[in-house]
Order: structure tokens, then sequence, then C-alpha cells
């Protein structure tokens, strides 16, 4: 399978990319291309042209901006999983980054393209999304930040406009109360996640007092399960809690899995998250 | 049914725009590729089959520097070419197979600047500069590679299919420093399939490869 042609242009920094983005008709980001080039070879996307991204080395880092951690919109999954910065302040995303695919798929694939892909089925958004944490997208008229609730806003849709560009996505620091785990269950190896659970939580005489759970494919967009946290935050057990987990979702069925299993799914992998990060 | 289909006119090669138009027209010129060169060598010149059989619309063509296996290539790429393409069609080298063609099963595995990447999910203009190595290029003056070498010794193949990706994600693997114990082993080799021998004696093979038990 062979992509429909296409103009190829390679752009060499951020400004001259999201000049190209204003410049060309139907012009696409192509980042790692692990989401762009499969759906491009079964036609279900057919760009005018592609702005390749990937030679920015300037936009793969990890660094410590005080209370957070800044990962540049291009750096691999490879590469985010094995960040000592990440492991040691905000492991959920190092893990969650070494979960992504299959080891060839994080040697190419980046956390911007993965976010700014908007596939309500990938690991990354909701764990962004469960830290609360804020993308940084650069667009004609300089930078803007983009709270992580405000920036997936449909299947394969997210808040950034045609001529933006993702550059940086910041996460919080997490205290040393904090514990965290994501859980994910897939058919296959490699698969993408049939229903996964992101957890993050303070944690206090053994049990939860605060947490933030972020569902992976429950629906269009990644989303938090806002019932679980109200109920943490009221005093309520773990197992309680995570009853919640399915409450407020629209999961898809599919070949991998119906949406009753996955609401199934959903409250019981929110248990076994909140358990796993509450004993660290 | 017979009789109407007898009356179809047959067709042996379909027109360039049909291919394009058919995801199963592929297949189809892979195996007349394999079995029929002479019917392809006539739509297009003998270095470009698969490529310019499917062509309808050509993009700009964009210059190109690859090393493969330690040899500088310089080539005009239509930017929609995949490097799976470009290592089998273009320089000849069909040891890098191709599997699924959609990035599932790892077939088609090479070492990008020593890691390992799914040939049919990158373009080969992305490659531009950069040193690609295939299964040609592991053997050194006639002696396998350690990882070919085990997988020799443990039988970790049956028709071969998988094997030069599966061999070439385990050289990745290793010199990552990630083939820890047979779990690890496991784990990093999700990204290929293999479907005949199963699992055992390929992990087998890495792990003596990579020195552990």
């Amino acid at each position: 399978m062979i992509p429909a042609p296409f103009d190829y242009e390679v752009a060499e920094s951020p400004e001259h990319a999201v000049g190209l983005l204003r410049e060309r008709e139907d012009a696409k980001l192509l980042a790692g291309g692990h989401s762009l080039l499969p759906a491009m070879r079964l036609r279900l996307a057919r760009p005018a042209c592609l702005i390749d991204i990937g030679r920015l080395s300037d936009l793969s880092y990890v660094r410590d901006v005080g209370d957070e951690i800044a990962i540049g919109a291009l750096t691999r999954h490879k590469d985010v999983a094995g960040a000592p910065l990440l492991q040691e302040h905000c492991g959920i995303v190092a893990y969650a980054a070494g979960q992504v695919g299959d080891p060839q798929v994080r040697h190419r694939g980046t956390i911007g393209g993965s976010l700014s892909h908007g596939d309500p089925a990938s690991d990354l958004p909701a764990v962004v999304l469960a830290l609360g944490g804020t993308l940084v997208a650069r667009g004609p008229s300089g930078e803007r930040s983009i709270a992580a609730s405000d920036f997936f806003t449909g299947v394969f849709e997210t808040a950034l406009a045609p001529d933006e560009m993702l550059v940086e996505v910041r996460v919080p620091k997490l205290g040393p109360a904090s514990g965290w785990a994501y859980e994910k269950l897939s058919r296959r190896a490699q698969d993408w996640a049939t229903v996964a659970v992101a957890a993050v939580v303070e944690r206090s005489n053994g049990g939860a007092s605060k947490a933030a759970v972020g569902l992976t494919n429950m629906g269009g967009t990644p989303l938090r399960a806002t019932a679980v946290e109200e109920a943490i935050a009221g005093g309520a057990p773990i197992a309680e809690a995570a009853a919640h987990a399915a409450e407020g979702t629209d999961p898809p069925s599919d070949l991998a899995a119906s949406a009753d299993f996955r609401r199934h799914l959903a409250r019981v992998l929110t248990r076994r998250a909140l358990e796993r990060a509450v004993a660290g | 049914m017979e009789r109407a289909r007898a009356r179809q006119p047959r067709k042996v090669v379909a027109q360039s725009h049909e291919l394009e138009a058919h995801p199963q027209a592929v297949r189809v010129t892979v195996w007349l590729c394999a079995t029929r060169p002479d019917s392809v060598w006539k739509l297009s010149p003998p270095r470009d089959t698969l490529g310019l059989a499917l062509r309808g619309e050509e993009g700009a063509l964009r210059h190109v520097a690859l090393t493969v296996n330690g040899v500088r290539h310089e080539l005009e790429l239509e930017p929609r070419e995949l490097l799976a393409y470009v290592l089998r069609e273009r320089l000849g080298l069909t040891g890098t197979n191709i599997g699924c063609d959609t990035s599932s099963c790892g077939a088609c595995t090479v070492l990008v600047n020593g890691e390992s990447v799914k040939s049919c999910t990158m373009l080969g203009v992305q490659a531009d500069g950069l040193e690609i190595t295939t299964i040609e290029g592991l053997a050194r003056d006639g002696e396998l590679h350690p990882v070919q070498q085990a997988f020799h010794e443990h039988h970790a193949l049956q028709c071969g299919y998988c094997t030069p990706g599966m061999v070439l994600a385990a050289v990745s693997l290793i010199e990552a420093g990630a083939a820890t114990d047979e779990q690890a082993i496991r784990l990093g080799l999700e990204g290929n399939l293999c479907r005949c021998t199963g699992y055992h004696n390929i992990v087998k093979a890495v792990a003596a490869a990579a020195g552990v038990s």
C-alpha cells in the first residue's frame, strides 16, 4: 500500500513549519509518522503536502523547569521512557511512553505527534490529562499554552488551529506523597489499549486522599473519571470509588470489545490502578 | 454466472489508474513482480517496478543520500516511496521482507542509525542522511553476525519470512542493553510476529546471543 502523491517540505525551524502550514493548502506535519503514514497508506488521509518536522532536533528534550518537567514535542517515546528526570519526578509519563506500540514504534514515534493526533486509544493523552498537563502550541503570532483538559476535542481532533504546531508538553513534578499507576489492557501485544487507566494519587494513611484518573479509549477523547475522583476526595474506599469509573463515558464497541465490556474494564482497571498507585 | 464471467475480457495487467484505485492491486503487482517480471517490466523501467506501476501521477522527485550497509547511495525519490520499497525495489536488497505492510508484523524491520524501525512506515525521504542496516549488512567477511549464528544454532526459524526483521529487532534490543532476561526479550520482540515456529527458539537464540540465560 502506497500513499497518494503529496508534496514534501522539510521544516528548518518551528517558525518555518508554521509558515509552511499557513502557505500550503491541505498540509500536515510529519514527525515520527507512526500514526499519519499508516493512515495515508490506507488512504484514510490524503494530505496534499507533508511538512517534515522530524529533523527539528531542538524540540527533542526533557528539562527541569521548576515545578514542572518540560518535554519537547519531538521527543521520541523511547527517549521519554528513558528520561531520568521523568523517571524521578513524573514516572507515569515515562512508564506510559514505554507502553506505546512496540520498540520499533517507540524509536520513531514522538510525544507531540501522539498528543496532536488526538487518538482516544493512545496512551499518552489520558496520562497528560490526569496529570493536568499543559500543551504549548506555536502559531503565526507566537506561543500559547493550552490546558490538557481543553486540548482534546474529539476523535482525532484537538484544540490546535490549522496553522499551529505543538512544541512542548509540560507535566507537574509529583511530590513524595504521590503515587501513580497506568493499567492497560489490550488483546494483543503491541496493540492499542482496549481500555487503560492512568491514576495519580495523594497517599495518606495507607489510602488515597485525592486522586486524578484518566481513561483511555472510553469515549471520543481521553476522559477524566470525575465521579471516581470525587468519591476519593469524599473519603470513599478505593473499591467503592472505582465502581463509578464508567460514569459519564461513551465507549466504542468494536472488534476488540463491546461498550459494556469496556465499562466493566474501566471499573476493574481503575480499582487496580488506584490500588497500585497507593501501594507506590 | 460462469458464462457472464467468461464473457469478460481477461486482462493480465491492469492500467495504472486502476491499480491506484484498488488496494488489492498491490498484491497483484507483487505477485506479478514475483512470477511474471516481464509483464511488469513493460509498464516501467526495471529499477522501479512497483513504484511506477502504481503511479497515476508523480510528485516532485527529491534527491536523497542514504548509507545502506556502509555504502552511500544517491537517489531521486518520490516522497511517497516507503523505505521498505526503496531498499527492495531501488537497491535490490530483498532481504527486507514486507509482511503485513501495515506496521504490525515487523518483517520489514531494519536498523536506522542502529535502532530498529519498521521500514514500511518510514518514507525514503525521511531517511535522507541516515545510516541503514539491512539483513544483508550484518554478516562480516563471511562470518554470520552473532545473532544470526544464534538463530542458526537454536533453530530459531522455520519458513524464515519473519527472520530478517526478527534478527534486526534482536540486534537493536541487545545493543540497547534491553535483552536482560527472557521476559524482557519477549517484550522487546513484541513488534515482530512469527507465524510458524512460535517464539520459544527465537527467544532462546536471542538470550544466547545476549549472553543471558
